[in-house]
């Protein structure tokens, strides 16, 4: 992605899995717009990155290389991430050698999203979240009706 | 604590795991609503009526019917569909509307509205006359951002007309009132700092027409008698562990789903009306059901929970401890009209649905339930 995200910060530590770069995009840290997703101002960055270093370990990518991750409580339960109670983070497949960014994804199919990328999670996402032990059936089935987990 | 069972069914269509479970008032039967976004109607446990591929991209999560037209929401998307004249198949009705929603309600004009988070409200005309085409409009509530979450209609009240609910997440409760299907001027918000509303319910009485009961995700509920003109009274009963998920209103009880089981709370919405306060203290009565469900539905007097393997359902009669030992039919299947399966409707675009063969299982099975000792709920 372009450097426009110059006026982000990169988080110092990379992915474990594969060594992907993250951005703390502003876009999505109070600069966007009022219907721009927006991380919870809860999260403090490492919390953040470690959304994204999940979706790298588990490998949780859709047919586009677009990776998703979840926050996950000590206890397991899925923490809320975004300031409109969003469970699930994208993270749009990033070109090499650039850092990737992210932002909570709606539970719902947006028509008029202001991120063109914002799509509901696919469902394959959500059956390999079951698989890697991350999200129970339950949860699973929840998502996959627009409710909250 | 006590523990005893509760015996009801465990309901499996081969092939599909069920999302969703109402009423079909065309065939006067169960609706069922699949992960896989079909959409049948049982007539009895070899046929339905429906389509055999999906009539909705993704899991079907609510159903509404409004005359001769049902509303159908995934979180993909939002689709219509219209009964064939004289008949108990149906068709689709124009386009989808390209984003999801969390539910669909009727509405008394015979159309829709169905909550887009914060995009706000999809409404949804059904237009009369020659073009019979429809009307999608999206509406947002102010110029703040709202969580358009869960809706329910409350009833039709003097000049306010048809007032709907909506349990708006961190932004509170909202109503708003429908004349035609336009949302009137004023919208009533109701701020409740601190808790994460996700569901609303009628208390379905004549006598209260605007009753109403919130759920937020901690387990709290909210009661008013008429909630456009009384503040609510809330409480939560100790008892109640997990997230709180859903909410559920029928014959004067409350039904909560969380995500370790089902709370069952006798007479409790009964005795609010009665009373029209909580008052200082509360004595309930009722049991909670060991089971892991992520959604719960109302339908032909049992409630039906969406489950792992099957989709269990118990009697309210059972659940609320009025009967122990009788056995549930096993489907209300019967139907009238004809087996036409032309249709000539315009705005009508696709085919319309048929008989098809299924197979639905109902077997037997008991859950582990707990009684709910008496006074066991905190009055905030």
């Amino acid at each position: 992605m372009a450097t426009g995200e110059s006026a982000g910060l990169v988080h110092p530590v990379q992915t474990a899995n594969h060594q992907y770069q993250y951005l703390f995009h502003p876009k999505h840290h109070g600069r966007g717009g009022p219907r721009e997703a927006q991380w919870s101002k809860e999260l403090r960055r490492d919390q953040e990155f470690a959304v994204f270093d999940l979706a790298d370990i588990h490998d949780l990518l859709d047919g586009k290389g677009h990776l998703y991750g979840l926050r996950l409580a000590p206890n397991r339960e899925i923490l809320e991430l975004g300031t409109l109670g969003q469970q699930v983070a994208m993270f749009p497949r990033a070109r090499p050698d650039e850092p990737w960014h992210g932002y909570p994804l709606s539970p719902l199919r947006r028509v008029s999203p202001p991120h063109p990328e914002e799509r509901d999670v696919p469902t394959e996402v959500l059956r390999r979240m079951v698989e890697r032990g991350l999200l129970n059936e339950i949860e699973r089935r929840r998502l996959e009706k627009g409710r909250r987990a | 604590m006590n523990e005893s069972h509760v015996s009801g069914h465990v309901n499996r269509l081969a092939g599909e795991e069920i999302s969703w479970v109402g009423e079909s008032p065309w065939t006067g039967g169960l609706c069922l609503g699949t992960y896989s976004g079909r959409l049948i109607m049982p007539v009895d446990e070899r046929t339905a009526v429906g389509f055999d591929h999906p009539i909705a991209n993704g899991a079907i999560n609510d159903v509404a019917f409004a005359g001769n037209l049902m509303g159908v929401s995934t979180r993909s998307e939002v689709v219509v569909f219209e009964r064939v004249p004289s008949s108990v198949h149906f068709a689709r009705r124009g386009e989808p509307f390209g984003g999801g929603s969390h539910g669909i309600v009727a509405t008394a004009a015979g159309g829709f509205v169905a909550p887009l988070g914060p995009d706000g409200l999809l409404l949804i005309e059904a237009k009369e006359g020659p073009d019979r085409h429809l009307k999608m409009r999206v509406g947002q509530i102010g110029q703040e951002v709202v969580n358009c979450y869960k809706l329910a209609r409350l009833g039709v009240e003097g000049i306010r007309g048809e007032v709907i609910a909506c349990a708006a997440r961190h932004e509170g409760l909202l109503f708003f009132s429908l004349d035609r299907g336009e949302v009137q001027p004023t919208i009533v918000r109701l701020v409740l700092p601190g808790f994460d509303l996700v569901d609303v319910c009628s208390l379905r009485s004549p006598q209260w027409p605007l009753a109403a009961a919130a759920l937020g995700t901690d387990g709290s509920v909210f009661l008013s008698r008429n909630i456009l003109e009384v503040a609510p009274d809330s409480l939560r009963l100790d008892v109640l562990t997990g997230r709180a998920y859903s909410l559920l209103s029928a014959r004067g009880h409350l039904f909560l789903l969380t995500s370790d089981g089902m709370v069952v709370v006798n007479d409790l919405a009964k005795q609010f009306l009665a009373s029209g306060t909580l008052g200082d203290y509360v004595h309930v009565s009722g049991s909670t059901i060991l089971m892991q469900a992520a959604d719960a539905f109302l339908a032909d007097d049992e409630v039906f929970f969406d489950c792992e393997g099957g989709t269990p359902s118990i009697a309210i009669d059972r659940l609320v401890g009025n009967i122990q030992n009788s056995q549930s039919p096993i489907l209300p299947g019967s139907f009238e009209g004809s087996m036409a399966t032309d249709s000539v409707n315009t705005g009508v675009i696709s085919a319309s649905s048929r008989i098809l063969p299924i197979h639905l299982d109902r077997s037997s099975a008991d859950w582990a339930s707990a009684p709910i000792s008496r006074g066991s709920a905190a009055i905030r």
